[in-house]
């Protein structure tokens, strides 16, 4: 033991790498994903009965091309928003967050690592999944006709959406309890547009219907990052601004919400 | 050969929790230093402000008031991290880990690099005897295997100074044996060490010096041997014979009888000898002395129940 101390201060880079490959580790070997890829292959399973059995006509292709991709959508989602939400309550009920943090890596690099490995494992488990979510194009290959564009912003604002919803699992959970910041987002990602116009439809002649139509505007909306339905619609792409404006939407309120959750943890008594 | 430098320097530390009307004091401004190569047992009852003390020194709770430095930097900054290796109070790792995965995590946040952790790894669970389980996933692994993996990561990148939270926490006896001797020659290399623990009999072996908290209070710092000192206590059992009388000056310090023989308990070395010397001088049969040090326990049990009285009377 009389050997000279070899530590050192990681790049950040490579403290965020080392946090994202633990949070990588757990995911690979807990049940949510695979229990997730199990009920996508019963869904593949299904189409491929469904075009054996001779049921080949359009609207069911797009119906089904609808139904997988929005359960890889749900599905990107619930495993990063779990994965997120979890992590710091996880960590400070098991005492783990104490040897790590007792190592030379700053609060802010725990969260940011923390933020890009359940995002990365919710892209991941997005990407997976649409993968099988195709197979109706295996048995319905004339169904063809649909945007190859509108499929690249689908991919890219779902993206943006799983970074957010992973921001806001991290973010809630240093407030409420896991289950109560799974609940809520959940909630939210699920029934906000609803619940938003319902709220303006209510009071929407009401005496301070701007402010209330003001503060719901800032409160993240993901139906407006969610392509599926349009692109199983068929219809075209949006237009160049109007992706950019979502993009930097989804951008914006995922960077104030890892924001508001760096600081938050930097102050919070550990 | 200069003064040695400080690692840890709390002043007028003062650490609460909650607010409002549930507020809590739990550390209420103590001040105490540990200098370069020593080794110093932090000890106190449950709720005493122990982990809180460790917890302010490492930067995850923040003092109301006072000053926490290590390495001469204010606690909890990266540099002050990266010199010190951490035992928090029973750690539960990460279930889904192996034991080896969880090394290669502490040790690259420690800036390890993979070569030095592909040697470090293998060396340091042969230490902390857990040679032959760095495949096992953690959770197939018990409390104690858990802390001796703990202790592995705390150790991990030869860090200048160990701080550690319940040191033999979950623990076996053997456990408890390798890890005296694992710190022993932390010790030995002239590393720093401050620790807490409820093992006194560790703090007695192990520490050059102890600092004792009771309700957030230091109540006393001193070296190992000073303490041990006024411990000693000495026995004396004698019977008078032949009708001599049991001199005045041994009287006056009560002795127990039973039938013809007597008891007596001393905690002076020059008084024992004296006595001795004017027992043999008025003829007593001395028929066994024996001296016994109170342990550390022993002594804090007094310290804490004393203290309990005070407050009580006060």
């Amino acid at each position: 033991m009389s050997a000279e101390s070899r530590a050192r201060i990681p790049p950040a880079s490579t403290a965020i790498t080392l946090l994202g490959k633990g949070v990588g580790i757990e995911i690979f070997r807990r049940k949510e994903f695979y229990v997730l890829l199990f009920l996508m292959c019963i869904y593949a399973v299904g189409v491929i009965i469904a075009g054996a059995v001779g049921i080949e006509d359009a609207a069911t292709f797009f119906f089904l091309l609808n139904l997988g991709l929005t359960f890889a959508y749900l599905s990107g989602h619930l495993l990063a928003l779990l994965t997120a939400a979890r992590q710091v309550p996880k960590e400070l009920e098991h005492r783990t967050l104490y040897p790590l943090l007792a190592k030379p890596v700053t609060r802010q690099t725990y969260i940011l690592g923390k933020w890009i490995a359940t995002t990365a494992a919710g892209i991941a488990t997005l990407f997976l999944l649409a993968l099988l979510s195709f197979v109706p194009w295996l048995v319905f290959p004339e169904a063809t006709e649909l945007s190859g564009l509108l499929f690249l912003q689908m991919i890219v604002l779902g993206c943006l959406s799983i970074a957010l919803v992973a921001a806001l699992g991290l973010l809630l959970s240093l407030v409420v309890p896991p289950g109560v910041s799974l609940t809520v987002i959940a909630l939210f990602f699920l029934f906000w547009n609803q619940a938003k116009a319902f709220l303006l439809a209510w009071y929407g002649d009401g005496p301070a219907a701007g402010f209330l139509g003001w503060v719901l505007q800032y409160i993240p909306d993901f139906s407006k990052l969610n392509l599926v339905t349009r692109y199983t619609d068929g219809v075209g792409p949006l237009g160049a601004s109007e992706f950019l404006g979502l993009a930097v939407y989804g951008g914006l309120i995922t960077a104030l919400a890892l924001l508001l959750t760096g600081v938050l943890f930097e102050r919070r008594q550990l | 050969m200069g003064e040695k430098r400080p690692i840890v320097e709390a002043k007028d530390l003062v650490v609460e929790y909650g607010k409002g009307s549930r507020k809590v004091r739990a550390v209420d401004g103590i001040s105490f230093n540990v200098t370069e190569g020593e080794c110093v047992g932090f000890i106190g009852a449950n709720g005493a402000g122990k982990s809180t003390t460790i917890k302010t020194l490492m930067g995850f709770l923040f003092p109301v008031s006072g000053t926490v430095r290590m390495f001469g930097e204010d606690c909890g900054t990266v540099e002050s991290r990266r010199r010190i290796g951490y035992l928090p109070e029973v750690a539960l790792y990460y279930p889904f880990m192996k034991a080896r995965e969880l090394l290669e995590l502490y040790g690259g946040l420690q800036g390890m690099t993979k070569h030095e952790l592909r040697e470090r790894i293998p060396e340091l669970l042969n230490l902390v005897g857990l040679q032959g389980k760095g495949e096992i996933l953690l959770r197939n692994f018990s409390k104690g295997m858990q802390q001796r993996l703990g202790i592995a990561q705390a150790i991990i990148s030869h860090p200048e100074a160990l701080i550690f939270d319940e040191l033999s926490s979950g623990l076996d006896p053997v456990g408890r044996h390798d890890l005296r001797r694992v710190l022993l020659d932390i010790k030995n290399s002239g590393k720093t060490i401050f620790f807490s623990s409820h093992e006194l009999t560790e703090v007695e072996t192990l520490c050059d010096r102890v600092i004792m908290i009771h309700e957030g209070r230091i109540v006393t710092e001193a070296p190992v041997s000073d303490l041990m000192k006024p411990l000693n206590l000495f026995e004396i059992v004698f019977s008078m014979q032949d009708g001599n009388t049991l001199p005045e000056s041994v009287e006056r310090l009560g002795p127990a009888r039973d039938g013809n023989q007597y008891r007596l308990s001393i905690n002076d070395v020059e008084l024992y000898s004296r006595v001795v010397h004017e027992l043999s001088q008025a003829g007593a049969a001395i028929h066994s002395t024996s001296s016994k040090s109170r342990s550390l326990e022993e002594y804090f049990i007094e310290l804490v129940k004393s203290s309990g009285n005070e407050e009580g009377a006060a």
